[in-house]
């Protein structure tokens, strides 16, 4: 009976304390955390053979400037600063404090977009609201802005803009400082303006530590959706904000045989991003796939329009989008 | 589970029993951050049993669901499925003390997400192993009543799992799109082994007998699991459990 109450009395001592059988957390200081997040980008970043980035040697730049004692803003700024050398929107770091980021994918060009003329002079005040996708009927076309891909787009939202442009020239669809989000929203869209199956390029996920440890090469395809469709002429109106999934919506409309891409070159974002966890809980974020075209050329660096043209600085100061007039014009032609 | 909760003296007795419970879940994965997630929260299971004088066959369905969160206030949902059977043998000693060894099978479904992590915040493994099981069982009277104690454990040495593969959740064999669904699952399996893979577990309780044989029991189920490869996954769990069980 002694032995059972001991037993017993074990099983309270042991309850609540199940972490107690796990080892401790890492020590968190400044060396360990800035060790940890370079392994893991070491192990996972999908894109340095690509970019011809040598990371022993951003290692060697960034570790002297680690030192016992510093403080987490001074520890942020390196970490900062040896993330913003992979070139790669998709990469940053996050702090209760801050976030850090590359943006040069998009602040060194030309924004070739101004949201006040389209919302004033193409939109005006009677435009409909379907879902995220902001329509308009211009000019015998259906004008469709959409500001993020992390806004969710319904079946029924698709099936009354599809409704909408039955009998036009054709759908005019602005995604220009469109910074991406979930790529579900961008397959259920173009899925919208096919009747056939199309490929539009292959993706990898990294699969190992190694730098060229991938899985195969997955192809990457559209299917018709089952309700309405169109499959007149599309034209897509890009800017080098327009990123991640965005990206990769340009790159499926590229791939379609009925759309066109006007304006400037997409800002890229290939990679898919994962994330990581620090010691001292700071969050990470890196590209960990990768994404080519249907001729095998990466889309990281972003997809080149069919025709390109620049908003006007003169027709910005009338309250014209040269793009967009642009497109317009092509629809007209093509009718 | 009610072993030896009444004499069967040659007939079969069935029992079916059912629990709910709280505790806390501890998880350390690697592939998702080097920091262990701790919570509370609810559990509850379902089992049934067959017992002869020689033999008791026990299976038990278990689920839990909790929100675990990091020391720095990162958070996850955690669900976890599980379904265990034993196979005991008794090795007689005397009336109301019996040892009972044999075999066991786990097999246990853990998901979970990371609420601050946007692509990639999914991660499941599974898990089927078998190993030793074995029971301590003692009787005793309190107040005039009749009280068991019962302390089975096992512990799972050889079988296989399947987890997510490197950044992904889908497990390795899925990434090739040329492998079908079996080719995939084939691919994706580890081996479950001693010394790289560790589970196992220990259950005492307490139970009280009403006269038609049915009781209530209070239990403590502890769970440890350890995989070592290739980023090390570490789990522990510990619930308190009120269960009924009812004679068939």
């Amino acid at each position: 009976m002694k032995r059972i109450f001991i037993l017993a009395l074990m099983a309270i001592v042991i309850s609540g304390c199940a972490k107690q059988f796990l080892a401790d957390d890492p020590e968190s200081n400044p060396l360990s955390n800035f060790e940890h997040l370079w392994h893991e980008l070491n192990n996972k970043y999908s894109y340095f053979e690509y970019k011809s980035i040598d990371w022993n040697e951003i290692y060697s730049t960034y570790r002297p400037m680690v030192y016992e004692g510093m403080s987490d803003k001074e520890l942020f700024d390196v970490m900062a600063s040896m993330l913003y050398e992979l070139n790669d929107g998709h990469v940053n770091i996050t702090s209760p404090f801050d976030r850090s980021r590359n943006w040069n994918w998009f602040l060194d060009y030309p924004a070739n977009f101004n949201e006040n003329i389209i919302y004033r002079n193409y939109l005006g005040s009677d435009y409909k609201i379907t879902g995220p996708l902001h329509n308009q009927i211009i000019d015998e076309a259906l004008y469709v802005y959409y500001s993020s891909f992390g806004s969710s787009i319904s079946e029924a939202n698709i099936d009354e803009l599809i409704d909408r442009a039955q009998g036009l020239n054709g759908i005019i669809i602005d995604i220009r400082s469109n910074g991406g989000g979930s790529s579900n929203n961008a397959v259920a869209l173009a899925s919208a303006l096919t009747d056939q199956d199309f490929d539009y390029g292959y993706s990898r996920v990294k699969n190992g530590p190694g730098k060229d440890n991938f899985s195969p090469w997955r192809k990457l395809s559209i299917s018709p959706r089952s309700g309405s469709r169109f499959t007149g002429q599309v034209v897509l109106l890009c800017n080098r904000s327009s990123y991640s999934s965005s990206n990769l919506f340009a790159q499926m409309m590229k791939s379609l045989p009925n759309a066109m891409l006007v304006g400037d070159n997409t800002g890229g974002g290939g990679g898919i991003p994962a994330y990581g966890e620090l010691p001292n809980g700071w969050i990470f974020r890196f590209s960990a796939t990768q994404t080519i075209n249907p001729q095998g050329e990466h889309i990281e660096n972003g997809v080149p329009v069919d025709i390109s043209i620049e908003l006007s600085p003169v027709d910005e100061a009338n309250s014209i989008d040269t793009i967009l007039e642009a497109a317009l014009s092509i629809l007209k032609s093509d009718k | 589970m009610l072993l030896f909760a009444t004499q069967t003296y040659g007939q079969t007795q069935h029992q079916i029993n059912t629990s709910l419970g709280v505790g806390q879940t501890a998880l350390r994965d690697q592939s998702m951050s080097p920091l262990a997630y701790v919570g509370y929260g609810l559990a509850c299971g379902l089992s049934y049993q067959r017992q002869t004088d020689s033999k008791t066959k026990f299976f038990q369905l278990s689920f839990s669901n909790l929100g675990i969160s990091n020391s720095s206030g990162n958070s996850c949902s955690f669900t976890s499925f599980a379904f265990k059977n034993y196979s005991l043998y008794t090795i007689p000693k005397e009336l109301n003390y019996h040892l009972a060894l044999g075999w066991s099978n786990n097999n246990f479904l853990n998901y979970y997400q990371n609420h601050k992590y946007g692509n990639f915040s999914e991660r499941s493994n599974y898990f089927t192993t078998f190993g030793f099981a074995a029971l301590l069982a003692k009787r005793f009277t309190l107040l005039n009543r009749g009280f068991i104690v019962e302390i089975p454990t096992d512990i799972q040495l050889l079988g296989f799992y399947l987890r997510p593969s490197y950044v992904s959740n889908s497990p390795e064999g899925y990434l090739n799109p040329e492998n079908s669904g079996f080719e995939g699952w084939y691919r994706s399996i580890e081996a479950f082994l001693p010394h790289h893979s560790w589970n196992l577990s220990i259950n005492p309780r307490i139970s009280f007998f009403f006269k038609s044989g049915n009781s209530v029991s209070l239990a403590y189920q502890y769970e440890f699991l350890r995989i070592n490869n290739p980023e090390p996954i570490s789990q522990s769990n510990g619930f308190w459990h009120v269960s009924i069980s009812t004679l068939l």
